[in-house]
């Protein structure tokens, strides 16, 4: 049982750097075509974003690896397979109460890591990368890297969710991840200056973040830094 | 899935439950059942459509559930998805089974999968096991056959 489980654990953090490589490398290589000098001189930091990152995808790995195993061999979890099992409304729902709670566990640590003390420990190494790219999508510390890598582990033992939508969730989770942190904006202008811009965050409100360190915290919304009045708004277009 | 080394299973990419080619006659459906063998009676629900087919087969060799691929001791029927509300199985010998459904919609005799993963085409096994990484295991399905006959209610779930 101990091997099945470390083989579980194990695969999944050969997932996670894998997935990791995979779409940092293609939005590495479409940051080439489209901005073709933005990252460069930048190879020693992204030599170390890739570090951390790998070093991140085992603290991710064996949570999600642990709570697989269990999920297929003690039936853990609320995760679901049988699409009949709940309403289909529920498929959107459950899509945004994921990404709302991730939202705002993210929020208040990030805030939380952004106190002086905890800042030097925890996540200064997220903010070495200046300016980031999309290799440092996964470039934290590994304090940091355990508080978001227990978020979706935790979940899923709370909130019902069908297997596709869990799907993507990781999915939604992997892209915004890479793309928040490339150095340009690839959502068209008309939805990042729109109403619903306007909620949404993408690569000009988190660049932001990055350049000033003291506004825009949050995740997938701007809802927590609206309300907490940490919102500046978006960097300019580069 | 020979061994099934359980936990090293990706998200969903065992799901083989292809059930392969093998045509309906090993044993068919609707068989006079004969001296020395039970009769098995599934009940099939929850069948979404009547299109294609409904692909089962049942076998004691737990290393070839749930496709029972090239199973001597299986047995397997293949019947349109409009008259599968019973499948039987007739003359089965005593032992330890178990039984895997396959909704085949466009009856291309496999289980369509998007991106290589999660099936789009229904599924239901005996003892209603589930399932969540991949496939049930052999245990968590299996029904003992004795001499008598046996009825079963399978319940059909479409991940999709």
């Amino acid at each position: 049982m101990l091997a099945a489980i470390l083989l579980s654990a194990l695969a999944m953090t050969l997932i996670v750097a894998v997935r990791y490589l995979l779409t940092s490398g293609g939005f590495a290589f479409a940051t080439r075509i489209v901005r073709p000098s933005l990252y460069d001189g930048l190879t020693p930091q992204i030599r170390k974003e890739v570090y951390w990152s790998l070093a991140s995808a085992a603290i991710y790995g064996v949570p999600a690896g642990v709570v697989a195993w269990g999920w297929q061999e003690l039936g853990w979890t609320r995760i679901y397979t049988d699409l009949a099992a709940y309403p289909l409304w529920y498929l959107p729902l459950s899509l945004f109460i994921y990404l709302f709670a991730h939202d705002t566990w993210f929020y208040w640590t990030h805030r939380w890591m952004h106190r002086p003390k905890w800042f030097r420990i925890a996540h200064a190494v997220h903010h070495a990368s200046r300016p980031p790219t999309a290799w440092a999508a996964m470039s934290f510390h590994p304090i940091e890297a355990l508080t978001g890598a227990i978020v979706i582990p935790v979940l899923v033992f709370i909130v019902p969710v069908h297997i596709a939508v869990l799907g993507l969730i990781l999915a939604i989770m992997t892209l915004m991840g890479v793309t928040n942190h490339m150095g340009w904006e690839m959502f068209p202008r008309w939805l990042v200056h729109s109403r619903v811009g306007n909620w949404l965050i993408t690569a000009s409100h988190h660049q932001r973040h990055h350049d000033e360190y003291r506004c825009n915290y949050g995740l997938y919304f701007r809802f927590w830094d609206r309300l907490c009045k940490t919102d500046r708004g978006l960097a300019k277009p580069s | 899935m020979q061994n099934r080394p359980r936990a090293g299973k990706a998200l969903l990419t065992c799901l083989s439950l292809a059930l392969l080619g093998a045509p309906a006659s090993q044993l068919a459906a609707q068989g006079a059942p004969r001296a020395g063998g039970a009769q098995v009676v599934i009940e099939v629900t929850n069948l979404r459509n009547e299109d294609g087919v409904v692909r089962a087969c049942m076998t004691r060799d737990a290393r070839r559930f749930p496709r029972c691929q090239d199973s001597a001791q299986g047995y397997r029927t293949v019947v349109p998805a409009g008259e599968a509300a019973t499948l039987r199985f007739t003359n089965v010998a005593p032992g330890t089974y178990a039984i895997a459904l396959l909704h085949d919609e466009n009856d291309n005799g496999r289980a369509d999968r998007v991106l290589g993963m999660m099936p789009r085409e229904g599924f239901g096994f005996s003892r209603d096991a589930p399932v969540n990484m991949g496939p049930p295991d052999f245990e968590d399905a299996a029904i003992e056959v004795g001499s008598g006959d046996l009825h079963q209610t399978i319940r059909m779930r479409y991940m999709l």
